[in-house]
Formats: C-alpha cells, structure tokens, sequence
C-alpha cells in the first residue's frame, strides 16, 4: 500500500498524490490520536502458587492493580523500536505530524515480553522471551495502523477501512468533477 | 466485508491509473463514478457472511474409573464421546524386552487389560472413545527429565521420546481397536502425546534458550499419523491438546508452539516459513486445552490461548491449511477442545461459585462454538480427591460432587449446563439468544422469559439436525439488560440466563 509513484508527463496525478499523502499525514494523526485513548497492556506480576503440581503452568499470574509496579520509563520503546528503524525514518521524514505520530505510536505501544521479568529481578533475555522478534513483514501504513489502534492488520479495521474507502472514492470524484468544470 | 474492501481498493487503483483515457468520456465517466460509490457503499453496507451449521457434540475427559457407572454418569451429562489416556508405560513392559514384537497387539509383554475394559465399557455405554496414547515408558525416551526445573518438580515427564517406538506402539494400539481383534471395539479417534508444550508434560522444551519441543513433536506425530493411518485409513489423528499459556522457562505459548510446528511465522498475519516443513505436519484434527483464568471471554497474552483467544488459533490453522502444512484428511482442519474447566465453589473455596459457573459453562460453549470448535470435552467427570493437598493443588471440577462411591457421586448444578447449554445477551432490539439441545437432536425450543413472576412463552425457535438454534427476539423485554430467558426443549429446561452481564475477573481455573 505504499503512495502510487508520480508520473512527471501528468503533472495532474502528482498532484492528486500529493493531495493523497497529505491524506495520509492526517489518516496518521488522526490514527495516532485515537491511540491515546486506547488503554496500553496490563502489566502483571507473577504469584508462583505453592507446592508442585504444575499448576501454575496453566494459570496467568495475578494482576497486579495499576501495572506501574513493573512498567518502568525504561521499558518504553523508542520509535525505531516500536515501528522499526525503517518505518521510523518515514515518519519522521513526514515532518511534525509524522514525528508526533511515532512518538505517540512509541509511547502507547505494548510493553515488550519480558520486561516483568526483569523488573523482578528475573533473566534479562529469557527462552521464552527469545521468540518475540519474529519478522511481521506487514507494510509500513499497517505497522503504524496497527501499533496505534491494535488491530493487527488492515482487513480487521471494520468499518474504519470503508470509510476511509469511500472518504478516497469521494474526494477524488470531487477533485475529477471540480477540474472538469474547469476545462470545459 | 474484507474481501469486498479489498476490490474497491483494486477498483479505485485502476481509475487513478487509467483516468487519462476513461475520465474523458462525460457518459462513460459518470457511469463509472456512479458504480464506484455504489460499490464502496455496498462494500460498507454488506452484511457478514453467514456460518454454515455447524455441530458442537460434548465430552468428557478425565474419568478416575472405568466402571460401566462411570459411563453412565458420563453419558447422563449429555456427552457423546469420551477423552481416556492409554498409559503406554502401564502397558509396555518395565523393561525392554530382548525379543519381542511390539507392533503386535498380542504381544504377550504388553498388559491392556484396563484399557480394554475402558473401550469395552464407553462404547457398551454409548460413548465414541477417543483415544490419547501418552507417557512413554523409560527405555522409549533418549534423555531424562531433569527432576526440578525452576522450582517445578517434573520427575518422571517425558523426555524426547522415540518416535519410531511410538509408531510401533501406536500400531499395536490401533491393530488392537480395529474392531477385529478379539471381538474388541473399534476406535476411530486417536491423539499422539498430551500438551506437548507444558515441560510438566514433555522435555525438552527448549535448549540453549531456542525452542525445540515443536521440532521434537513434529517428528512425532507424524510417525503416529503414519502408524494409525496404516491400521485404518479412516481413523482419525489428532495433534497437540495444548496447554493455554505461556510462562517463562517452563512452556512455549500455544501459538507460538503451534506457528512453530506448522512452519508459519506471524503473529498477526501468519504464512508459512521457507522449506517444506519435514515435508508437512501430519495430523486430522487441531486440538487445544484453553483454561482461562476468568470468564469465557478472556482474552490471554500474545501467545496464549484461552477461551477468548480461540479464534486466533482457528485464523492461524486456516492459513496452515492453504499453505498446506497440514497433511490431513479435512480441507479445513477441525478445532477441538478436549480438556476445559473450571473448579466449582463449592467444593472448592477458591473456585468459581455455582450459579457464576453455570452461566460461564453455557457461554463456554457458546465461545467455542462460535470460534468454530465442533467438539468440547469437560475436565472431569467427578471431583478428584484431595490426599492432603491443598484444593489449589488439586481438580475439583468435576460434573458431579464426587461420593465415596460412584454411585453416590451427585450431580451439580453446572452439569445442567453443559448438558444442555443455553444463553441470551440483551440486544437494542430485544435479545439474541444461542441454545444446543441435551440430546444434540433438532425439533422445536421454546424460548420463555421471566415476567410478573413467571415463565412466559416468548418465541419458538427450531434447532437444527445437531441441536444447534440461535436467534433474536424483538421485543421491549431484554433492552435494558434485565431479566432472565430459558429454553425449554421435549420437557427438559436449559439453565435460565440473565440478561444482567457478568463482567471477567480474575479467576484461576483450578481455584
């Protein structure tokens, strides 16, 4: 889903792209805005029941209130580590919003598998914790779609997808009907 | 919906590209423009694709007896099938002997004397068998368990076993309930090896900090599936019975296990990995034991499967299908549940209290249902004894209250439930409802609500040929999430379901 690229003998199209990025500068905003209101990952402590029945390898640990005993400023990704360095760069190269937008991205995303453990003392990089970085391949807009509402890619946006469809449909009939009167 | 998106997105792509040639023709243009927006709307508009029918037969697993009572016990809670163990270590000889036949059923160093009264006594009761061949004897295993892992005690679980000796055991299984051998039933339904990313169950689960028990288990269903298939084309082989969670050093999350034996990578979006995956996971049916700490629609971490998570799972089996990862005999690979439950309070201080359970047992089953799970096993029959541990350390979530005899096992409350599931969910417009009948047949279900103090027919609904029926009542009753629905079907009543919500706590599901 990256931008169509611009074709110098119709300048009209660059245009239309143009138009389309700075769409998509405000899609971001707007996205990372509704961020905000999104709740991040619930922090939990681990409670090991007593004796050795082997229990606790069904049972999630027990919530601790608030999750701030273990969510430390240290946990916090950078914005290359949340959208990786790549789509990071892109961002920042869309100017302030683009900027805001990955920090705001960094900010709310899921704090990483195994910052419990180390917050408790536990192993820095645990077995468990050694399969987080399996590669996602998904395309920058998705990475950033879905670091900033949790939907983990684009076909499970809903309604948000159509509508940003027929937002696109609309104001390009609207631009094509404008320019049409123009001419003739 | 997404699919329809997806066009629009591709229409829209060949406009801008082509806009130069089409967009000058006024008629032509308009035309186009009209089509475009009516697309897009209709993309908006279009309702979700409507699920097949679809079965959900229950059963029960965990059986501390095999006694024709216990049977009977299990059938009376509405169950089809039955989930047993065969302990290949109580029926393989304590030691390996230096000459002997072990793909022979006949083998005179084998003992199945209880395992044939198990078969003989499910299937004498109604019950379909489904068999789990697991915990191997010594000399089938290539290392050792280490005894104590991170404070857990896991003397005696298995270590990398053999999988061509589990092939020649699983033969002799499978030959042994072909239905011809010594008047012996038949059994269809066979799983390879119990949770087998739980280090309480298989070692070793990881090594140099890399996971390896997915690797370990691959290797091994697929000898079983060669095994059983061999006896008899049409059985059956399930893989996995996974355990729900996570937990550092001590067990591979289920998806990830799961992503790891299929070759998928992804977590949201998964596809296969480069190679060909030892040539395809060979297995029939996907099964997961998804206890959730909290109610059914708890969702667990990244990795976990609980019940809210189910779907997931179900997404990342669709898509090892159309990878073709899935060496199985179903185009689309069946989920099943076979270990579920929560302990009850009582007995069970820290379990879930009755009246709670009831509701999450009916709404269990509705999740699971809804996720596309056709078969869900109950884990136990009765409560299992306490021999001095502590009740958190022990399962007392039985169907039944467990008496100093089976025949004084009573039932409790949430055996109703399961029996014959039933729940309603205020709507804007009424209230929805989803029921599956005690005996899995169809006919008419009459959906009656609790008014003026008393139960008053509110619609008819018609379950369908596996019991199965849904729908929406639209009425004034049930908008403001009060009240309480019922199905009634051939005389017997569903559990009334309250309209009022419960919301998800934390609750561990062995109390």
């Amino acid at each position: 889903m990256g931008a169509p690229k611009a074709d110098d003998c119709q300048p009209e199209e660059q245009s239309f792209v143009y138009r389309g990025v700075n769409a998509l500068r405000l899609g971001i905003g707007l996205v990372a805005a509704l961020g905000l209101a999104l709740p991040s990952a619930a922090a939990a402590q681990r409670i090991i029941p007593p004796g050795n029945s082997g229990v606790n390898q069904y049972t999630e640990p027990f919530p601790t209130p608030g999750g701030s005993a273990i969510t430390t400023e240290g946990d916090r990704h950078s914005p290359a580590e949340a959208l990786g360095a790549r789509n990071a760069r892109r961002l920042e190269r869309l100017g302030p919003d683009g900027r805001a937008a990955a920090g705001l991205i960094a900010a709310t995303a899921p704090v990483r598998e195994g910052a419990g453990d180390r917050a408790e003392g536990g192993p820095r990089s645990g077995p468990e914790s050694a399969g987080t970085d399996e590669p996602g391949g998904s395309s920058a807009l998705s990475e950033v779609v879905g670091q900033a509402t949790g939907l983990s890619s684009l076909s499970e946006m809903g309604l948000l997808l159509p509508l940003v469809i027929v937002g696109a449909v609309v104001g390009s009939l609207a631009y094509l009907w404008r320019r049409q009167r123009r001419t003739s | 919906m997404a699919a329809a998106a997806t066009d629009v997105i591709a229409t829209v792509g060949i406009v801008i590209s082509v806009r130069g040639s089409v967009f000058r023709r006024g008629a032509i243009r308009w035309w186009l423009a009209a089509t475009l927006v009516a697309g897009a709307l209709l993309a908006t508009a279009a309702p979700p694709a409507t699920a097949a029918p679809r079965p959900l037969l229950t059963g029960v697993a965990g059986l501390d007896n095999y006694d024709p009572l216990a049977f009977q016990q299990a059938r009376a809670t509405g169950a089809r099938l039955v989930h047993m163990p065969i302990a290949w270590v109580h029926v393989a000889p304590r030691m390996q002997p230096g000459s002997w036949q072990p793909e022979d059923p006949a083998d005179p160093n084998y003992d199945w004397a209880k395992f044939d009264r198990a078969v003989t006594g499910a299937v004498g009761a109604g019950l379909t068998p489904v068999l789990l061949i697991d915990g191997a004897p010594l000399w089938a295993q290539r290392c050792r368990a280490p005894s104590v892992v991170k404070g857990e005690a896991l003397e005696g679980r298995l270590c990398n076993p053999d999988p061509g000796m589990l092939a020649a055991f699983a033969t002799a299984a499978a030959r042994r309930y072909s239905g011809r051998f010594q008047g012996l039933p038949r059994v269809r339904f066979w799983q390879g090896m119990n949770e087998p990313n739980l280090s309480l169950f298989f070692n070793p689960q990881f090594r140099r900090g890399k996971s390896v028990s997915p690797r370990l288990y691959r290797k091994l269903i697929n000898a079983f599936y060669a095994a059983v298939k061999a006896v008899d084309r049409s059985n059956l082989v399930l893989a996995a019975g996974l355990g729900p969670i996570a937990v550092p050093h001590l067990t591979i999350g289920p998806m990830r296990f799961a992503r790891e034996l299929l070759c998928m990578r992804g977590r949201h979006d998964p596809r296969p990995t480069r190679g060909n995956c030892d040539g395809g996971v060979h297995f029939d049916i996907f099964d997961v034991h998804p206890y959730t700490t909290g109610g059914p629609t708890h969702e667990g971490r990244i990795d976990d499967v609980q019940l809210g998570d189910l779907a997931k799972l179900k997404e990342l089996l669709k898509a090892a299908d159309m990878a073709g990862r899935i060496k199985g005999r179903f185009r689309h690979t069946p989920l099943w549940i076979t270990e579920f439950s929560w302990d009850s309070n009582p007995p069970d201080p820290g379990g879930v209290a009755m009246r709670i359970l009831s509701r999450w047992t009916a709404e269990a089953l509705y999740q699971a249902w809804s996720a596309g799970v056709s078969r869900f096993f109950w884990f136990s029959l009765r409560d299992y004894p306490m021999r001095d541990l502590p009740f958190s350390e022990t399962l007392q979530s039985g169907l039944y209250f467990r008496g100093a005899t089976l025949a004084e096992n009573q039932p409790k409350e949430v055996l109703y439930a399961f029996r014959f599931p039933f729940v309603a969910f205020s709507e804007e417009k009424g209230f929805s409802f989803w029921g599956r009948t005690s005996t899995s047949t169809g006919g008419k279900v009459v959906i009656q609500i609790w008014q003026r103090r008393k139960w008053r027919n509110a619609s008819v609904a018609r379950a369908d040929r596996r019991g199965i029926f849904e729908g929406l009542v639209q009425a004034t009753y049930g908008r403001n999430k009060h009240g309480s629905v019922r199905a009634r079907y051939r005389g017997e009543t569903a559990i009334p379901f309250s309209l009022r919500p419960v919301k998800d706590f934390y609750q561990p599901p062995f109390g």
